[in-house]
This record gives structure tokens, sequence and C-alpha cells, in this order.
């Protein structure tokens, strides 16, 4: 087996906050060890404050850890920031990473000598992110003027314009429309596909999770809760589906009881019910059945399983342990 | 090192080209530049002239003080403008950007902007140092001689400054009260050095040559130049000094960067 190319072991980040008696400590991150294999696209999921940005920004040598290492393509993030900077793309999608007052095109001149790009392989290289992010149509328009769809565009052209070997993105579909993340997820796909770059995203949309990630890694107060495919998180979780159901009036619920595992939630003033159960143990036709004894059904919707479900319990189960 | 500068001069010159478009602001803040340093210099002198000189400095000596003092100034508040608000990158988290990038993280920072409307305090303190010179006579036998001390006093002055003002920005990685550290490191200083140092008392005087090293900036190259004790080669110990305390800046930035605690998303 190949040396894996992000490495973490015992990985630790405490931060302090405030002065001398007022100080507080914070543990954003506990002994967190994972490891990323070449040309993997991983998901680092998790509820908000779990720790994923802690640990993208260890991993990209803007923090230094409290305790336990990290290693990133043999090398590590703070000792060797800079070597390890020319093989990293980083794009934070709440941040720019790009000049502001230029037009989004000197952006590229300007990270095409910061990198060391050679004339040759930066103009390769452009003519591709080109064709595929569609840049020349509002590449000479200064960066602030940009749509966000457009300028998330230019900013996954910067980030990839030296062809780094890891790309981390943190929340890179934040804020777009759903044109704007289907043309950012193709051209993430193709990129991985093509080029064997590593891909790290964070993200709170599932869909860029199924549409994307080969692996997850969910994290939970800076512990590491799951480590797998989607496919094995839903085995582990369960298959969340979801049954919606329209009664004509109103239904009594004293009539039946649910079958045991389905969770209710009230619909359309109480004309109607969504039911979440898992699908390995109850089977549509037997919570339909007790629907059948509480009122009389008028329409009925079957949902798939979705991460987003799979998620929230997920995350349910950890906020009640 | 050259890497660096390579980064620096290709960066530099892509931020000036965006700004051509403001030439009409850059003449009027060079306007406005050239009345506060009318203002500055008249108080200055009008001080010299109501004691009489400051222990045997004349006009047109502390004049020529000055000139030096506000032509280095002018040399940071131009690259290193960037510097001068620098606590906004460590606030909003902006400094993240900074340390993605394959470069030194000061050069990353220092090159995103060069501030031209600051050229102002250069022309007008060389014009300054030019007419009290001329005045005093500094430049009827060695021209050339008179014209390479000042420079050099300058290139001396320009490294403490930058030295000071990286210092302070470095502080940001410790505290948030970067505005208030300000004027007492580097403003205060800064106007200190426009009068003799020999009219202070010994504790500042002594401040100004060790923590604050403003002496090696202004007050000893104008020593030199005006034959008033150290010979030239004092002014290759005001170089050193300069690039010593620049030297300490740095790591001093170094080790700020070691304590960057970014914020929450």
């Amino acid at each position: 087996m190949t040396r894996p190319i992000i490495a973490a072991d015992g990985l630790e980040k405490t931060f302090r906050r405030g002065r001398g008696l007022r100080a507080r400590v914070t543990q954003a991150v506990h002994p967190l060890s994972f490891a990323v294999e070449e040309g993997e696209f991983i998901g680092l999921l998790g509820p908000n404050g779990a720790g994923k940005s802690t640990t993208i920004k260890m991993m990209t040598g803007i923090l230094h850890p409290s305790g336990g290492s990290i290693e990133v393509d043999g090398l590590s993030p703070q000792r060797d920031r800079v070597a390890l900077a020319l093989r990293l793309g980083v794009v934070f999608g709440q941040r720019t990473q790009l000049w502001w007052d230029l037009p989004l095109i000197e952006s590229y001149r300007l990270l095409r000598v910061m990198y060391r790009v050679t004339q040759a392989d930066y103009a390769a290289r452009l003519q591709r992110m080109a064709e595929l992010l569609d840049l020349p149509a509002f590449w000479s328009t200064p960066v602030r003027q940009l749509s966000l769809g457009q300028r998330m565009r230019g900013e996954l052209a910067a980030a990839l314009l030296h062809r780094p070997r890891i790309l981390v993105l943190d929340e890179p579909t934040i804020g777009l429309d759903v044109t704007a993340k289907a043309e950012v997820r193709t051209f993430l796909r193709e990129e991985n596909a093509r080029e064997g770059t590593t891909v790290v995203l964070t993200t709170h949309d599932m869909a860029d999770v199924e549409e994307l990630c080969s692996r997850l890694l969910v994290i939970h107060e800076g512990t590491k809760m799951f480590d797998g495919s989607v496919a094995d998180l839903e085995a582990r979780v369960g298959a969340q589906s979801a049954l919606q159901v329209m009664f004509r009036g109103l239904p009594d619920w004293s009539r039946s009881e649910l079958p045991e595992g389905v969770e209710r939630a009230t619909l359309d003033g109480g004309h109607g019910a969504f039911l979440q159960y898992n699908r390995d143990k109850l089977s549509p036709a037997e919570i339909l059945m007790a629907m059948r004894l509480v009122g009389e059904i008028d329409d009925f919707r079957m949902e798939e399983p979705r991460l987003e479900s799979i998620m929230r319990a997920l995350y349910e189960t950890l906020g009640a342990s | 090192m050259l890497d660096g500068w390579r980064l620096y001069s290709a960066m530099a010159r892509m931020t000036l080209m965006a700004r051509t478009s403001y030439r009409a602001n850059f003449w009027l803040s060079l306007f406005f530049n050239l009345i506060m340093v009318t203002g500055e210099l008249a108080v200055t002198l009008l001080i010299v002239h109501r004691v009489h000189g400051i222990l045997g400095w004349t006009t047109y000596q502390v004049m020529l003080l000055y000139g030096l003092t506000a032509a280095s100034g002018g040399v940071f508040r131009v690259f290193l403008s960037e510097l001068h608000d620098f606590d906004r990158y460590l606030v909003n988290g902006e400094f993240d950007a900074i340390l993605t990038r394959p470069a030194h993280t000061w050069i990353t920072v220092v090159s995103r902007s060069v501030d031209l409307d600051q050229m102002g305090w250069v022309i007008e303190g060389v014009a300054i140092m030019a007419v009290a010179g001329s005045i005093l006579g500094l430049f009827r036998h060695h021209a050339l001689i008179a014209g390479a001390e000042l420079a050099m006093g300058v290139l001396a002055g320009s490294l403490v400054w930058m030295a000071l003002v990286t210092a302070v920005a470095a502080l940001g990685f410790f505290t948030t009260r970067v505005d208030e550290m300000q004027p007492m490191v580097l403003y205060g200083p800064q106007t200190a050095a426009t009068f003799p140092l020999s009219a202070y008392p010994t504790t500042l005087r002594t401040l100004f040559y060790t923590v604050l090293p403003v002496a090696f900036g202004s007050y000893v190259p104008a020593l030199v130049v005006l034959h008033k004790g150290p010979g030239p080669g004092a002014l290759m110990l005001c170089l050193g000094a300069g690039l010593l305390a620049l030297a300490l800046a740095l790591w001093f930035w170094q080790y700020g960067v070691r304590h960057y605690t970014s914020t929450g998303t």
C-alpha cells in the first residue's frame, strides 16, 4: 500500500480566548487521526462548530496544531508551508483568494508568477480552465463586480492553475444557485478524474457529497464519528425513507398506534403527516396499513432515502449522546 | 530572498497598473501632502527659531533633519502601506489566504499595495533637504559626497521605519489594540526624530538608540552630513542598525504568525 497523501495522527487544537484569569481554553479538535489516499475525493462533514474548518486550516498550514501531527504530501504544513503551498490549491467559499480590484485575468497573471508556472504550462492550463468554466465571458471584469457564481468559477481556476496535487475546498458551493452548483460539481468531478487531483471538501450541501465524494469523514466535537462511503453510512445509520400521507378530513391518531421506529411530523394543519422510517426494518405497506385506520387516505408520496435525512439522523444520535 | 524580490516587483507592478485610472487622485493627494508637510515644517522651524536654535542647531540644520525624516518616512508609507491597518487581516481572518501562498507572508502582504499617493513625502523631503543643504553650503565642494551621504541616511531611515512599522503590525498577532500602540511606537518617535535628539532627556535618548532606534534613521546621519562629530563611517553603522532592526522585526513577525488563531467561520 502506498503512503497516504494526507495523514493526521492524534491531531489536536486548543484555542485560548482572553488573557490571564479570564482566559478560557476551548478544544476545537480532540485527538483526530485519519488518512487520505492519493486521488480520493473525500468529504469532511459535521455540524457547525465540529472542527472541520480548524482541521482544514491545520492541513493547509494556517494554524499550528497544539498536539499530534499532520503530514500532507510528505511535508509538514507548518514547517514546510511554502513548499507545500506550491502543491496545494485552496478555495474558501466565504472568502476570496483573488485580487478584489483587478480584472480576473490579472489575478491569474499574478498567480502564475507567484506559483512559478512556466509560460507554456500557464497558457495550456488557462485555456483548459477557460473552456471548462467559460471564463472569457467575464475575465476582464474586476473581481468585485462578478456574480457569486462567476467568482466561484474564477476561484476554482485560480486554485488549480498551478496543477496542485491536492485541492482543499471549504464550502465551495455556499450561496450558489442550482445551475452554478451543477457547473461547479461537474468541473470538480472532471478535474478529480482526469488529473487525479486529491480533493478534500467541506460542505453542508449533501447533494455535493452524494454527487462527488467517494468517502466521508464525519467529525463531531473534534473527534471522528464516521469514516467510510455513503453506502457504509446508510448501513450504519439505517436507510432513512420518508412517506408523506394526506388525509381527507382530520385523522384520529388515537385509533391506531404507529409501528415502532416511525417518526411523525404534522403537515398542512393536521390534514397530513410526514413519516420517517428505516427502510431496512419496515416496509411502506405496513405504515400505510396503520394510516388507513386513523383516517381516510387521500394521497401519499414516498421519498427515497437521502443523505440529508441520513445525516440528520446521525447528527441527532450524536447530539443525544 | 531573490524569489521574494521577484515576486514583490511583479506584484507591485500589477498593483500600480491597476491604479492608472486614479491619476487625478494622485495629484490631488500630492497637493494636500504638500500643505501638510509645509505646515509641519513651519511648526518645527518656528519652535527652533523661538528657542534660538536647539543646542547649537541652526534653523536650516533642523530643516535638513526634517527633510531627512520626511523622505525616509515617505519610503515606508509608499511601500509598506498595507501594514498600516494590518490588523484587519487578523480580525476578519483575511490572513488565512496569505498563509496559503507560496511566499513569505510579509512579502505577500506588503506587495498587495504600493501607495503612490504618499510619494509626496519623499519628493518634498528631498526638496527640503536640497533647499536646506544649499543654504548651508553642503553642496558647494563635495556635492556628490554630500548627496550620497544624504541618500544613505534616507536608506538607513527607511530601514528603521520599515522595522518599526513591521513590529507594530506584528503586535496585532498578540493584541487587538494596535491602534493604541501605533502613536507610541511609530508616530511619536517619528515626530521626535525631526528635532535634534540631544534636546531630549537621557532615558528618551537611550530609547531612541535601542528599542525604537530612530536615531540611526535621522539624527546620526544628519550629524555626519553636517560635520557635527561622527565621520562617514557612522553611516555604515546606521545602515547596519537599520538592517538589524528590520531583521529583528521580521523575526518577531514570524513568531507572531505561529500564534495566529484565524477566526471561526
